[in-house]
Formats: structure tokens, C-alpha cells, sequence
């Protein structure tokens, strides 16, 4: 027992509140499981969309997903890489949280198929024009990249604790220091790894000529940019969270230190790219100076408003002021808004692509989901989209298994590179932050996955 | 080497959805889809114009066309490039078809697509009767399905149904590498536009806009080449039925 | 059965058929496929495989009362019907088609069909319950023996009470085969009562006193010959989609070889859309346009002199005394009744032959043997003197010039007409509109030769089936007019009505205006059987109920009346569905009910070739064999003398009929009914509401159709916005259209191609249909005098929002669970 302390697994055993997280999790995936069995039988005619709006929740989650997964791992090979040993403490747990935000967004392709079982074609016969094709490899090298690095990162505390995880390596000294040079080129690889799966993902989309906004260059650098502000926005409330309901601690100055970097990622995302993409359009549609600016200033969207405020100046503002930014609930509140800002913009970047068809002259296109008999009227000329409740169950029991991914890696790996560190949380705001802290305990207790997106949905 | 095209003149397009029927009949479309779609080119409704009804007796702006609308078979196909596994693909006779035993229904092609051509069959399709209509198999659920520029016809030297179907005989196919054939010869003589040329696609449907051709006589079913083949001639006025050369 | 032997009835093989291209029919029949070699990649596992080897293809025709009459192709595969297409013509520039035709795969499989002969339930002989009749109605299903000896008895009945004319053989327009011919031939030999027609017979009728043709819209040019046309007015018809079978792309044709197009409506119709020239005249303004166009013809001196001096009495002089034209016996003494022009060289009477040319003076005042005389032409000059183009432009609101640009090119381009519509006729005094554009067309020159125009639709080719409705023996029938048939029911005036078989038709419930009166006349009939192939509202309003087969169920034969110059044949695709039968059968069997055991063959086929032997322009074998055949028709129409007594074009009416409202039509003389402005429901009811045909109906059939259905789910109110704003109304709200004899409730649709003031909803619609009321609540039966017919279009209305209705049957429709639920294979019969 006390090896796997010392060695840095920080939940030892599961208590009464991990086994109830645990089996809610359980839950939540036998839910999953069973709406998607219903949408397999009855077909995608179960979900919200249509031959007008024709990806829904599972392509738009999927995108983010991609995006959360890369925080963990560039925040945790960054430093590697320029063998700085600063944000160590940070590193398994960011892969981990990587590897369990890869699962999910692989896991969310496969509802979205009508026919799922043909995902073979992947191998079978693949098109290598296909951007998806791209993506498809690179999620499964990214993926498979995670689980080796993470083994890298912790095989040597497994071996010292005598987990079979270890697979037979041993800990001494000389492994130790062979394992930091691997790690110097597993980190040289992870990110341009990272950047491609941004980049690619952001080509299924850049390279759509027919969807509105989405035909755009700046949508790859836009979606790194996104991965890198909800990656990190992620890491950090995982951090917390974890901090705060198991024996991992995170050191007090990484917070500030680490806000302080999401607030400038935020800063360049919303204040720069977004505008840069905003701009050009706003000056080609407008005429006068202050209409152009007005234009550009000013959404007339609610996700214009949802990810500019809430995905923007909030986080910004909270992490723009030094004395605040060391408070962990600031950082905290603030790395949630950056991630409800992320979601949005990635549900409202399919949004643009769907709404306007190029050609809407009456009547139209088939829905292919109305047709109930005499006198229906099957179509359309605008796209809109409300998922189903099947949908939300589907999705939420894939974000589930990557939930309990990260539970079960707490559990069983050592997360905490040279055991117990003093609490950030305990270092000195104990009471502020359980202010701080969502009331629902429940949710908090864990729940941050579900609470990023969940959270958002409302 | 073939390559397939089709002239639609919408100055004789009436607007009458025949072509759409038929096309829905022959190819066992389910009843929520539509492959084959008329649009009205004027008001937010079909069959209504634009513009402002004259108050001073004349003429006035008002104006409305038909556009009718299915997979225009683009050269630089969006959607074969983006299809992951090879379902969506450019025939050499330039046809884009789709193999209904490898799509996996992820609908990426659709939204390449940027003529919303693709339908994609979230439901069980539906047709009446139940059994089917038309010459073809009926697809599955959970794959995308379009026009074909009907190649079960096209092989058996048939006219594609919607071609067959039009009584203002506003609808040509055949050969777009043959100089002499009709398609050809209608692009070469009259105006004719692609439709959201500036994406590059390059469709295989041409639309003749501003000049009224002689049409397509519609002696017979069997597809330009073959035995016994009448259609209209740009080089001749109408009255010969399009006959002479 | 092996492919080789699976042959259609007609004897014609699936590729044959489909390849088939007039005489190279069957040979590429076998062998002809050729592999796309090119097709190397995924050839076989991607490509679509045509069905076509299981494939049967038979010959049919489609035939309800558009101008259609398509001949087409049925496949059939596993004893259903598959596709339908049009079939090639043995003329092959008259293959034709439309949507409508090539829907009647979910028309034969659709779920209103009707499926077992029915009797209602409160119904009984003897005590009808008339009461009980309608959409409440209940019904047991009962053997067609049941059904048919309930007819027989209480025909037979009414027969012994008051007299055979009392038994109603009701036919509508729903098809064009021998159904009404054979029924006919019973009616006749049972003496019953027909129903003569009151609808779509005032521009014709008015058309007739100028030239003698005339009953429906007068005789025009066969199709092929539209293309030489250089003018076409198109008159008040959307035609691009009341003739949009292939007579579009004649007309289409014509344009392309240089002919300019006209329209006169107040509608921007799709027809409108193609013009040269659109005259959005205001509704009922047409006569007075006319009249204009005439003015200008006249005043500009561009009018066919040769023409008016050969084949009109334009120069015919009318005695100043009498108003009456001037014969030859009134100068010479004889009774020689030809009229007379003077000679313009030698100033002598000259009489005027039919069709000769005479050089006689076409204007001024002349004393004749001491007869102060004027010529009609000079009579007509100087009645439309107040019908300048600017006096007109004023009252319908057009511009002088377009009326003027509309006139030159009629006169000045070569031959050309005006392709005039029933809907002129839709309007109470439409005949006056008749006369007039049949004088303009005088003026221009254009009858008799290629490229002339009289009407939206040609003549086409009628079976001529001698006295085959006239067995020996036979008491003959009785006719009334539609518009008698109220009074025979209520005050059984001339004789009262008291027993009703119907088929082919949806006019008592569905398509005849005032349709509350109607219901309400009906219950004085004591029996009301319906035979049809659908559940109309008709059907559901009468006590037995017969269902009758599909058209593709049975063997006939269809000719082309108002179409085009073909003959065509039906084979039979399959069995009728449940338990419907071919009418023939039914009527078959009545007959022998009723004691007339050897009336009907007992084989259609046979009876048919009975019938088709009356015709000797076709051979019934050969028809069947083809599938359609060209008749000899002349393409060219007024060739010769015109069927009028002086044998010419009468210009000046020499009759003076006079209208009801006392006008004297000795010259056309434009009278309105509601359309006039300072008609006295004007003010209470400002719109007019008039019900277009459309494309997705011929009249009420198509109304159940599924294909259809798609494109049009439901009844749409067309109106103008400024027209619907007015009114609070938005896009898409439901509004309740009402006058002062009832309302109907439909969703708005803007449409800026209405005219203001005008509003439409599409005739055809089932009562069901409709959220509230129907269509046929606020028409009316008020007729004129010299051409009786029914004023459809002539009805005032006001509309306003209707915001608490209850529209779920569209908003929020159930899911149908009907899809599929019929037999594949018939099992009556
Ligand atoms: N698709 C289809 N085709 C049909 C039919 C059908 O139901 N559906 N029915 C068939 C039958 S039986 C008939 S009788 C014919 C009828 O067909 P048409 O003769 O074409 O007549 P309508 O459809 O009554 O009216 C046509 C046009 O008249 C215009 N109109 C209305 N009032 C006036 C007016 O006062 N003056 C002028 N100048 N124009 C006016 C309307 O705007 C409309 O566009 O169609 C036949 N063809
Ligand atoms: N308000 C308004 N009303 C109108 C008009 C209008 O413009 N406005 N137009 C009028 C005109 S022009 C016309 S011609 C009339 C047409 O009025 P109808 O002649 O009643 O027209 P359809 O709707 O064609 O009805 C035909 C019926 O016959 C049935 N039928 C078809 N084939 C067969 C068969 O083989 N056997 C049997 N037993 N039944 C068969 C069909 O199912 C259908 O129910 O409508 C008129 N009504
Ligand atoms: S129209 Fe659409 S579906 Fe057809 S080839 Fe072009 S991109 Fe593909
Ligand atoms: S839906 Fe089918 S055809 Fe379309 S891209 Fe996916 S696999 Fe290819
Ligand atoms: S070519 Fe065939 S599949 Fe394509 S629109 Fe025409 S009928 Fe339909
Ligand atoms: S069938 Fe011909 S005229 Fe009719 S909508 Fe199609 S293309 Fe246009
Ligand atoms: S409805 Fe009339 S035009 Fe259409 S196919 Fe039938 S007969 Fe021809
Ligand atoms: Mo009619």
C-alpha cells in the first residue's frame, strides 16, 4: 500500500464516494449503450438530424473532444521537450485526461455511421483524397501515441510498485534516466502529432467549398488554437478537481502560472484569430466605417455572444488580474467558461455550414425524416437542428467511458510523479474555494467531464 | 472514352415535375426523398415570382424560372474525394455512383456536396407500394443515395427516365467527349451555364439560360449513339423535329 | 414462364417495348446490351442493376378530362405495377406524359381506394334515410350480388312509379375509355335520364354564333402545326400547366421558331412567365379587350381584306329598316337568301357565296334597290369606337400601347390566333367573349390555315361509335343540362329524379358548385349508387358503393377527344384490387338485374371490338397490337365553308339574342356579373376568389396520391400580400375565405404574382381535405341565358385570419400507417 503512495497513485482504493461515481458512471454507460442499440434498430431517423443538417451532436462533440484531448499532451511535452522538468507533475495526468478525451472523440464516429459495422472500410478500402481518412489514422496513431506515452511516463513508479502494468521493466536509476531522454522524443513527436489531428480535423471541414464559413484556411490554425485553450481549460479544471477529491496535488504555483498561459491562448484565440476571420467579412458586407466596425464588433448571434463573453472576456478578464488568477476558484471558473466558449463555437461552426443551403430556392430540399403520409410536408429550405433525447443518452455514455478512463487511470496508475506535494488547495484557500466549488457535490466530486459538457448543453 | 452529361433548357422548363416523378418511380426513391427537385427560381414559394405585381398594366419585374436540380455528376467531384472508403466514386463514363454495399453512412459526402444533391436514408424507405417502384432495388437504410444519371438504364441504352419523362422536351443526355452529340453540340452552340460555377466542381449539367433550343424530340427511349436515334438539332429550326443532318 | 414466353397481351416483349422507336420496335429486342467495357473498377460491385429482365411492359392510356390522353407504358413485375412511361405514339410527335400520368402507380396502390361494394348502414329499399348520408355515413360491406340486386330493385321501382326518365345515369369527365359509352347503351335501353354539360360551354357557345363550331372551345389547328404559328395569344390559361403533356413543347416549339407569345391573365402564371408580352387584365375585362384589340385592328387598317371579302360577312351590307342582313330576294324578288355585298369596282349587288372570294366594299352605307343598307363591318367599326385602347387600358387596367403591340402582332405577323380557355367561360357572360375574339380572328385572317389558333387545346381524335348507345329496342334516354338537374331533384320539374347510379364522376358532392345545395337536393333521391375507384366525397355521400377497377386493372380502349389525332388501348396489368371490378362487368350485370340479358357481351374483348368496329379509320386488332394508332384527322382546321346559313364568318348577328340583362349581341357587347365594380356584394365581398386547375390534379382525381401529395400537401389560399396584410394575414396562417353562402378554411400563401383583388385556390380538392369547409361552399349556380354554364370563377369572397382552427391534420399529422397495406395481387374478378 504504501509503495503505491510513494509511488503516486493518489486514489489508492475507492471509497464510498468513488464506488457511487463509479457505478453512476456505469450507469451512464449502460444508458448509452442501450439508446444507441434503440437508434441501431430503429435507424439515424431517431436523431435530429436531416438530409439538410446531416451532422449533428456526435460530429460536433467529436470535434471538441479532438480539441480537449490536446492540452494534456502538449502541456505535459512542451517543457519535455525543452527538458525542463516544470510542469512534471502536471504531465501523466494530462496524458491521461489526453488519452480519455481520444477515446471519446473516436468512440463518438461510431453512432454517427448508418451502417457502423462498415467502419472497416477504413482499412478495407480507403480513399487517401478523404481528409476523414486522414483523420481516421491519425486519431487511432494519437490514440495509441497517448497509451505509450503514458506507459512511458509511469512505467518506471509501476515497476517500483510492483504493478504488473509495469510488464517485466524495472525501476533503477539508469532506467529513470533513459526513460527522461525517451520522454524528450515521445514529446518531440507528440506535437506536431498533435497539431496534425488539429489541423486534419480542421481540414474535414476547411476543405468543404460548399458550407459557408467552413471553406476557410484559418480553420486549421483555428482549431489548434481552440485545442490548445480548451485542452488546457480542461487540464486545469481536471487538475482541481482531482486536487480536491483524491491525494493528488497540484502544486499552488502552477496556477496562477498556468491561468496565465490560458488567458494569453484565450486572448490569441478570441481577440486575434476570431477577429481576423471576422474582420474581412465584416468590411466586405459593410459600407461605412462604424458599420463595418459595428459589424465586427458586434454579433448578432447568441453564439456570437456566447463565445466572444462567456468564452472570452470572462476567462480573460478573470485571468488578466494577477491577485485574482491565484486564486484557484478564479482559475478555475474561468477555465470553464474558455471551455463552454470552445463548445460553442464548434456547435456554431456546424451551425454556419447547415443553416443556408447555396442553392435555397422553394421548395427546397428533402428532409428525409417527415414523410408520415398524405399531406406531409417533407421540405426544407433552411437547416435546423435540435438533438434527440437519444442523442444526449448516446453521447453522454460515450463521454462516460472517457470519464471513467481517467477514474480508473487515477486508480491504478501513478499519476503523481514522487508522491504527495502539498495541496494547492489546501495551501491556502480552503474556504474560498468551497465557495468556488459547483454546490451539486455529486458532480463536482469527479464530475468535471461531465460538467464541461453537460454543464454546457443547458 | 465517354463521359455523360446532361443539358437542361430552362427556357422550356415548365416546371411541371415530371422529370421528378419519374425519376422518383424508376429509381424506388423513398417518399421522403427527392432526387430529382424542381425549383421555383423567384418567390419564397413554389411556383411564385419575385419582384412586384405591376401597377401601372405593364409588364412589370416580375419574374420566375424553374430550375430543376439532381446530382449534377461534377468532373471535380467534392464528394468522391471526400468519401473515406471508396463508396462515392467517379465511373469512367463519368457518372459519380455510389457502391450501396460499401457506404458506411457517415454523410461526409453530403455535406461536400454543395448542391444538396445526396439524400441520406435515416429512416426504413418508404414507397407505395411497400415492394418498390421502378427498375431498381430499393437501398437500405443508413446509406446516401443521389441520382445515377439512371446507369441501369444508361447501360442498356436507355434514356434516363427524367430525359424520357419531359414534355417540353427540356432535357438532353448523352456524350459530352463526342463533338457530335447533342450535349455537346447544345454547349458549344447555345449559352449554357453550370450551376455555382465558381466552386470548381465542374458539373457534368449544363443549363442553357436565355435562348430557347429546338429540345430533345422524343422519338424514342434509346440513348444518343445507339440505332435509330432522333434528337434536336441546334443547327435546325424546330420544325423538322430536329432531324436533319 | 420463361423469359421468351413472357410476353405482354398485346404481344409485344419487354425490350422491345422499351427500345422501341416506331418502326425499329423489336429489333433491338434481344442481344443489345452492350457492357460498358470502361467500367473496369468496381463495375460490378458498385453499379446499379436494372430490374428490367423480370420486367413486363404493357400498353395503357391515361385518360380523365385533361387534354392528355396520354398512351403509356406500365411495367409490371411480380404482379404489381412498377413504373409507368409514356408510350411512343405512332405518330411520334404526340408521345406525351406528365406527372400525373406517371403517378399512377400510388393512384392504383393508393390507400382511399375503394376495396368492397358497400351499402349504408341506415339505408334500406324503401326507406332510404337520406338524413344519413354523408361524412358520418357508416357502411357494411356486402356481395356484389347484394349491392347490385339492391340497384336493379329500386331502379326498376322508380321505373314503375314515375317513369324511366326518373333513373339518373349520372357520368362525370373521369375517363375517357368505353365506360360511358356502354353505360350509355344501358341508360338508352332503359330509358333512364343523362346529364348534357354546363360546364366549360360558354366561350364555345359563343364562338358557335359567329362560325358555327362551337360547343366547348371551338376546333384549333392538330398540335403539330402549332409550331408554324408567329402569333399566340394565350387567352386566360395557364396552358404550360392545363396543357403540359406535350402540347407545352409545341407550343414552346412555335416560340423557338419565332413566334411571339401573348398572355392575357391576371395571374403571373408560369405561362405569363415565358411571354413576350403579359396583359395582367382585370377579371371579366376580356370582352372589353377584345374589343379594343379590334379597335386597333380597324383603326391602324391592318386587318386581312382578302380574307374578310372570301370567308366573312364583313362586306355584307344590313338593312338599316330591319337590322336585318340584306338577301338577294329582298332586291330581286326570289327567294334566293344569299346575302349581299356591293361590288366594289362596279357598285352592284353582288351575292356572297361561301368561301368565294368577292370583291365586294367592306366599309360604308349604301342604298341598294332603295335600301339604305350598311355593311356589318362598318356596324362593328363603329361599335367599338368607345373601345379605344385607351378607353380599355382605363376599365381593365392595361396599357394602350400593349393593347395596340397585342393587336399588331396578331394582324401583322403572319398567321397566328389565340389560344382562349375555359376559365373566360367561368364567368357568367364568357359567350359574349366567345363571339367577340372569333370576329377579331375574322379581322386577321387567321382561320383555315397553317399556323392559325382557336383554342388552349387541339380537337385530337373521337371514336365514333355509331349507334351503339341506340341498341334496337331502346326507349332512348332523356337529357338535362347540369344545370336542370337542381330542378328535376327539388321540384321534379320536368320530372322528378328519384334514383341515381353514378360513375366516372365527383361532380354531385365534390366538383359541381354550391355544393351545400346540392347535398341538400340529394335527399330527395330514394337510391344513390356510386361507382368509382376511390373513396370521394361523392362516393361517401351515396348508399351503394361500388368500387370500380383502376384503369390499368381492365382492357379498353380510350380515344383522344381534345387531344391529339391517336386511338389508343388499355391492357390489363393485373386483377383489380380487392374487390373492385371493370365497370364494364358491373354494368354487365346490372343490365341482366334489370332484364336486359343479352344487352352486353359476356366477353369484353368482344364487346370492344363491337364497339371499335363502328370506326372504320382503325382496326382493333392492330390497335391492340400497337398500343395506339394515328387516325386521319385534318391538322389544318376551317378549311371548309363554315356550318353558319350564309356559309361564312357572321360578323354582325343578324338573331339579336338577347342576354338576360337585356343587351342585344347583334354586335359583341361586354356584360359583367360580379366582376363589375358597383356589383351590389362588392362592397361586403371586395376579392374575387376563383379556383384554378392545376398541375397536381386533373380535377379531383390525383387528390389522394401519395407522389403528388409530396410536392402539394395541402390546399393553399394564393393571395396577394398587400391583399393579406390588409387583413392582418401572414405567410402561412390559416384564413377563412367566405361570401354569403359559405367558407372554407386553407393556409395563406403570398404570392406576388397575384393580382391584387384576386384570390385562388386550387379546384380539385377533396372536401377532406380541407381543414374546414370546402371550396365548392361559396360557388354558385347562377348561369346566363343563351349558354348556360357554371360561373365558377365568378364569386365574390373576403378573407380574414383564422386563428382557432383546429390544423393539426397538417401541423401535426399522424404518422400513416397505411403505407403497404393493400394486396399485392388482385382476387376479385
Ligand atoms: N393539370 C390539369 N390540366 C387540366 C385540368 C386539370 O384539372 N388539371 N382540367 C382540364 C379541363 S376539364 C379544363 S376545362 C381545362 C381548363 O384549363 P384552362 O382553360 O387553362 O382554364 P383555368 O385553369 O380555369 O384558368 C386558366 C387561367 O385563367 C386565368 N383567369 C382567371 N380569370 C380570368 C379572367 O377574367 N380573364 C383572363 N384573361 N384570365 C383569367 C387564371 O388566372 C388562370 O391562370 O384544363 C384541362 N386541363
Ligand atoms: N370550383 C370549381 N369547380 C370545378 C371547376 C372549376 O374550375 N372550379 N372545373 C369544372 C370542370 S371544367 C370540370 S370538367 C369538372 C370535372 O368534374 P368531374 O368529372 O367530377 O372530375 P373528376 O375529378 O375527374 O372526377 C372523376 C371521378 O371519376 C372517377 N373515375 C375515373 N375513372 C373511372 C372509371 O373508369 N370508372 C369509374 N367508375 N370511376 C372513374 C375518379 O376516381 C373521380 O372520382 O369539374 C368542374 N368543377
Ligand atoms: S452534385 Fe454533389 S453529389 Fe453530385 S457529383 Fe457533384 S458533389 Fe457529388
Ligand atoms: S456516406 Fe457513404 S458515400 Fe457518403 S462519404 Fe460516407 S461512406 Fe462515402
Ligand atoms: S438521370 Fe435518372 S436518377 Fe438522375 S434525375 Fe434523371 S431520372 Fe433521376
Ligand atoms: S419534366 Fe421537363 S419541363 Fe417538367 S420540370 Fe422537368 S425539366 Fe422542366
Ligand atoms: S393526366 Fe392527362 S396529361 Fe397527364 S398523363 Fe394523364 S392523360 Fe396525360
Ligand atoms: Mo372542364
Amino acid at each position: 500500500m504504501s509503495t503505491r503512495r510513494d509511488s503516486g497513485v493518489v486514489v489508492p482504493q475507492f471509497g464510498t464516494r468513488g464506488k457511487a461515481w463509479l457505478a453512476l458512471l456505469g450507469i451512464v454507460i449502460v444508458a448509452g449503450l442501450a439508446a444507441w442499440g434503440y437508434q441501431l434498430s430503429r435507424g439515424l431517423a431517431v436523431t435530429g438530424m436531416d438530409n439538410v443538417f446531416s451532422w449533428g451532436l456526435y460530429i460536433m462533440l467529436f470535434v471538441f473532444f479532438i480539441g480537449l484531448s490536446a492540452g494534456g499532451l502538449i502541456i505535459s511535452s512542451a517543457p519535455k521537450f525543452f527538458h525542463s522538468k516544470r510542469y512534471d507533475s502536471l504531465a501523466a495526468l494530462g496524458v491521461l485526461v489526453s488519452l480519455g478525451c481520444i477515446v471519446v472523440a473516436g468512440l463518438l464516429i461510431l453512432p454517427d455511421l448508418g451502417k457502423p459495422s462498415r467502419v472497416t472500410g477504413f482499412l478495407t478500402s480507403p480513399d487517401f483524397r478523404s481528409p476523414m481518412v486522414w483523420d481516421f489514422g491519425i486519431v487511432l496513431l494519437y490514440g495509441l501515441f497517448n497509451v505509450g506515452y503514458l506507459w512511458l511516463l509511469t512505467r518506471r513508479d509501476l515497476a517500483k510498485m510492483g504493478s504488473q502494468l509495469a510488464f517485466g521493466v524495472e525501476d533503477t536509476p539508469a532506467g529513470r534516466e533513459r526513460d527522461r531522454k525517451l520522454a524528450f522524443w515521445a514529446a518531440a513527436v507528440a506535437m506536431p502529432l498533435a497539431i496534425a489531428l488539429h489541423s486534419v480535423t480542421g481540414w474535414i471541414f476547411a476543405t468543404q467549398i460548399g458550407r459557408g464559413d467552413w471553406f476557410n484556411p484559418l480553420v486549421a490554425p483555428m482549431f489548434i488554437m481552440k485545442a490548445l485553450v480548451s485542452g488546457l481549460a480542461l487540464l486545469l479544471v481536471t487538475a482541481i478537481v482531482v486536487d480536491r477529491v483524491t491525494r493528488f496535488r497540484m502544486p499552488r504555483e502552477l496556477v496562477p502560472e498556468l491561468g496565465k498561459v490560458l488567458g494569453i491562448f484565450v486572448a490569441v484565440h478570441i481577440v486575434y484569430l476570431v477577429a481576423a476571420e471576422r474582420l474581412p467579412h465584416a468590411w466586405a458586407a459593410n459600407f461605412e466605417f462604424w458599420s463595418i466596425t459595428s459589424a465586427f464588433l458586434v454579433g448578432d448571434t447568441v453564439h456570437f455572444w456566447l463565445w466572444t463573453v462567456v468564452g472570452g472576456a470572462v476567462p480573460i478578464a478573470l485571468l488578466a488580474v494577477p491577485s485574482w488568477r491565484r486564486k484557484v476558484g478564479v482559475v478555475f471558473a474561468a477555465s470553464v467558461a474558455a471551455i463552454v466558449g470552445i463548445l460553442f463555437e464548434g456547435v456554431y461552426l456546424i451551425f454556419t455550414g447547415y443553416r443556408d443551403l447555396n442553392i435555397d430556392a422553394s421548395p427546397g430540399v428533402t428532409t428525409g425524416t417527415d414523410y408520415t403520409g398524405i399531406g406531409s410536408d417533407v421540405w426544407a429550405t433552411v437547416g435546423s437542428y435540435t438533438p434527440t433525447l437519444i442523442e444526449l443518452l448516446v453521447t453522454l455514455g460515450i463521454v462516460a467511458v472517457g470519464a471513467m478512463i481517467v477514474t480508473l487511470g487515477l486508480r491504478f496508475l501513478p499519476v503523481q510523479p514522487g508522491g504527495r506535494k502539498p495541496s494547492a488547495v489546501e495551501a491556502g484557500e480552503t474556504e474560498k474555494s468551497d465557495a468556488e466549488t459547483p454546490p451539486d457535490a455529486a458532480v463536482a466530486d469527479g464530475g468535471y467531464v461531465v460538467d464541461g459538457t453537460d454543464g454546457d448543453r443547458r | 472514352m465517354t463521359n455523360y452529361g446532361m443539358v437542361i433548357d430552362l427556357e422550356r422548363c415548365i416546371g411541371c415535375h415530371a422529370c421528378a416523378v419519374s425519376c422518383s418511380q424508376e429509381n424506388n426513391v423513398s417518399l421522403d426523398q427527392q432526387w430529382n427537385r424542381i425549383l421555383t427560381e423567384g418567390g419564397d414559394s413554389m411556383d411564385t415570382p419575385e419582384g412586384k405585381y405591376p401597377e401601372d398594366g405593364r409588364d412589370g419585374t416580375l419574374s420566375m424560372n424553374h430550375l430543376p436540380m439532381a446530382c449534377q455528376h461534377c468532373e471535380n467531384a467534392p464528394c468522391v474525394k471526400v468519401c473515406p472508403v471508396n463508396a462515392t466514386y467517379k465511373r469512367d463514363d463519368g457518372i459519380v455512383a455510389i457502391d450501396y454495399d460499401k457506404c458506411m453512412g457517415c454523410r461526409y459526402c453530403m455535406s461536400a456536396c454543395p448542391y444538396n444533391a445526396r439524400v441520406f436514408n435515416y429512416d426504413e424507405p418508404e414507397t407505395l407500394p411497400a415492394e418498390g417502384t421502378g427498375n431498381v432495388e430499393q437501398r437500405e437504410q443508413g446509406v446516401v443515395e443521389k441520382c445515377t444519371f439512371c446507369s441501369h438504364r444508361v447501360e442498356e441504352d436507355l434514356d434516363p427516365a427524367c430525359t424520357v419523362a419531359c414534355p417540353a422536351d427540356a432535357r438532353i443526355f448523352g456524350d459530352l467527349d463526342d463533338e457530335e452529340s447533342t450535349v455537346s453540340r447544345y454547349i458549344n452552340k447555345y449559352e449554357t451555364d453550370q450551376l455555382l460555377e465558381e466552386l470548381e466542381t465542374d458539373p457534368n449539367t449544363y443549363y442553357v439560360r436565355g435562348d430557347m433550343t429546338p429540345g430533345r424530340k422524343r422519338h424514342g427511349n434509346e440513348l444518343e449513339g445507339t440505332e435509330k436515334k432522333e434528337v434536336g438539332n441546334p443547327d435546325g429550326v424546330a420544325t423538322d423535329g430536329g432531324e436533319s443532318e | 414462364m420463361s423469359k421468351q414466353e413472357e410476353r405482354t397481351e398485346s404481344g409485344v416483349s419487354r425490350r422491345s417495348v422499351l427500345l422501341s422507336a416506331g418502326a425499329a420496335a423489336g429489333v433491338l429486342g434481344i442481344g443489345g446490351k452492350q457492357t460498358l467495357d470502361s467500367l473496369t473498377r468496381d463495375a460490378t460491385s458498385g453499379s446499379v442493376d436494372g430490374l428490367f429482365d423480370e420486367t413486363q411492359v404493357l400498353n395503357t392510356a391515361c385518360a380523365p378530362n385533361c387534354r392528355g390522353k396520354c398512351p403509356l407504358n406500365v411495367h409490371v413485375r411480380d404482379g404489381q405495377i412498377k413504373f409507368v412511361e409514356p408510350q411512343m405514339t405512332d405518330d411520334e410527335q404526340y408521345r406525351r406524359g406528365c406527372l400525373l400520368g406517371q403517378s399512377h402507380v400510388q393512384r392504383v396502390y393508393s390507400p382511399k381506394r375503394l376495396k368492397y361494394p358497400m351499402v349504408r348502414s341506415d339505408w334500406s329499399p324503401g326507406d332510404p334515410n337520406p338524413g344519413g348520408r354523408g361524412e358520418g355515413a357508416e357502411f357494411e360491406q356486402v356481395s356484389w350480388d347484394e349491392a347490385l340486386d339492391y340497384v336493379a330493385e329500386e331502379m326498376l321501382r322508380v321505373r314503375e312509379e314515375y317513369g324511366p326518365e326518373s333513373v339518373f345515369f349520372h357520368t362525370g369527365s373521369g375517363d375517357n375509355g368505353m365506360g360511358t359509352t356502354i353505360f350509355g347503351r344501358l341508360a338508352s335501353m332503359f330509358g333512364g335520364t343523362q346529364q348534357g354539360w354546363s360546364i366549360d360551354s360558354n366561350v364555345g357557345m359563343g364562338f358557335n354564333r359567329v362560325t358555327g363550331h362551337g360547343y366547348f372551345l371551338p376546333p384549333t389547328n392538330e398540335s403539330e402545326d402549332w409550331v408554324n404559328a408567329n402569333t399566340i395569344i394565350v387567352w386566360g390559361s395557364d396552358l404550360l400547366a392545363s396543357q403540359f403533356q406535350n402540347d407545352a413543347s409545341k407550343v414552346l416549339d412555335a416560340m423557338e421558331n419565332g413566334a411571339k407569345l401573348v398572355v392575357v391573365d391576371p395571374v403571373y402564371t408560369t405561362t405569363a412567365a415565358k411571354a413576350d408580352l403579359w396583359l395582367p387584365i382585370k377579371p371579366g375585362k376580356d370582352t372589353h379587350l377584345a374589343l379594343a384589340m379590334i379597335n386597333a385592328v380597324l383603326t391602324e387598317g391592318i386587318y386581312d381584306a382578302e380574307f374578310l371579302r372570301e370567308r366573312t360577312t364583313a362586306g355584307a351590307l344590313v338593312r338599316n329598316d330591319t337590322e336585318e342582313l340584306l338577301r338577294m330576294g329582298d332586291i330581286e324578288d326570289s327567294d334566293d337568301d344569299r346575302v349581299v355585298g356591293v361590288h366594289s369596282e362596279t357598285g352592284e349587288p353582288v351575292p356572297l357565296e361561301p368561301d368565294t372570294y368577292a370583291d365586294v366594299e367592306l366599309f360604308g352605307q349604301y342604298e341598294v334597290d332603295g335600301i339604305e343598307a350598311t355593311t356589318g363591318l362598318t356596324l362593328l367599326e363603329d361599335h367599338v369606337q368607345q373601345y379605344s385602347p385607351e378607353t380599355v387600358a382605363d376599365v381593365a387596367e392595361l396599357d394602350a400601347e400593349d393593347i395596340r403591340t397585342a393587336a399588331r402582332w396578331l394582324a401583322t405577323r403572319g398567321p397566328g390566333g389565340i389560344a382562349s380557355s375555359y376559365a373566360l367561360g367561368r364567368y357568367k357572360y364568357g359567350h359574349v367573349f366567345g363571339q367577340t375574339y372569333a370576329i377579331l380572328l375574322a379581322l386577321t385572317g387567321d382561320y383555315g390555315k397553317s399556323g392559325t389558333i382557336h383554342a388552349q387545346h387541339p380537337l385530337g381524335a373521337s371514336l365514333s361509335s355509331g349507334d351503339y348507345g341506340s341498341p334496337e329496342g331502346a326507349e332512348g334516354a332523356q337529357y338535362l343540362r347540369m344545370h336542370e338537374v337542381p330542378d328535376a331533384l327539388e321540384n321534379g320539374e320536368p320530372y322528378p329524379i328519384k334514383a341515381i347510379y353514378g360513375m366516372e364522376s365527383n361532380m354531385l358532392v365534390n366538383q359541381f358548385p354550391d355544393r351545400q345545395r346540392w347535398m341538400d337536393l340529394l335527399e330527395n333521391v330514394d337510391m344513390f349508387a356510386m361507382a368509382d375507384i376511390h373513396r370521394t366525397p361523392t362516393v361517401q355521400h351515396a348508399d351503394i358503393l361500388l368500387p370500380a377497377a383502376h384503369w390499368f386493372e381492365r382492357e379498353d380502349i380510350t380515344d383522344a377527344w381534345g387531344s391529339h389525332p391517336h386511338i389508343s388501348y388499355r391492357a390489363k396489368a393485373h386483377d383489380p384490387l380487392w374487390d373492385a371490378r371493370d365497370d364494364y362487368y358491373i354494368i354487365n350485370d346490372l343490365a341482366e338485374k334489370l332484364g336486359y340479358e343479352d344487352l352486353f357481351l359476356d366477353d369484353k374483348r368482344g364487346e370492344l371490338e363491337k364497339i371499335a368496329s363502328n370506326d372504320d379509320r382503325f382496326d382493333f386488332d392492330e390497335l391492340r397490337e400497337k398500343g395506339n394508332v394515328r387516325i386521319d384527322v385534318d391538322v389544318v382546321k376551317y378549311t371548309d365553308p363554315f356550318p353558319t346559313d350564309t356559309g361564312r364568318i357572321e360578323i354582325y348577328d343578324e338573331d339579336q339574342p338577347v342576354e338576360e340583362e337585356g343587351t342585344v349581341l347583334d354586335l359583341p357587347r361586354p356584360i359583367e356579373d360580379r366582376t363589375a365594380e358597383d356589383h351590389e356584394l362588392a362592397d361586403e365581398y371586395p376579392l374575387m376568389f376563383m379556383q384554378k386547375h392545376s398541375k397536381w390534379r386533373i380535377h379531383s382525381q390525383w387528390a389522394d396520391n401519395a407522389m403528388v401529395r409530396k410536392m402539394n400537401p395541402e390546399p393553399t389560399l394564393d393571395v396577394h400580400p398587400s391583399d393579406a396584410r390588409e387583413r392582418g394575414i401572414d405567410e402561412g396562417d390559416y384564413v377563412r375565405v367566405y361570401n354569403d353562402r359559405g367558407e372554407v378554411v386553407v393556409r395563406a400563401e403570398y404570392n406576388e404574382g397575384m393580382q391584387p383583388g384576386l384570390i385562388n385556390i386550387d379546384q380539385g380538392w377533396w372536401a377532406e381535405d380541407f381543414v374546414e369547409g370546402s371550396l365548392q361552399d361559396l360557388t354558385h349556380m347562377e348561369v346566363n341565358d343563351l349558354a348556360p354554364t357554371f360561373a365558377f370563377y365568378d364569386v365574390r369572397a373576403e378573407i380574414e385570419p383564422a386563428p382557432d382552427v383546429d390544423t393539426s391534420m397538417y401541423t401535426d399529422p399522424e404518422s400513416a400507417d397505411w403505407l403497404g397495406d393493400y394486396p399485392s395481387e388482385g382476387d376479385a374478378q
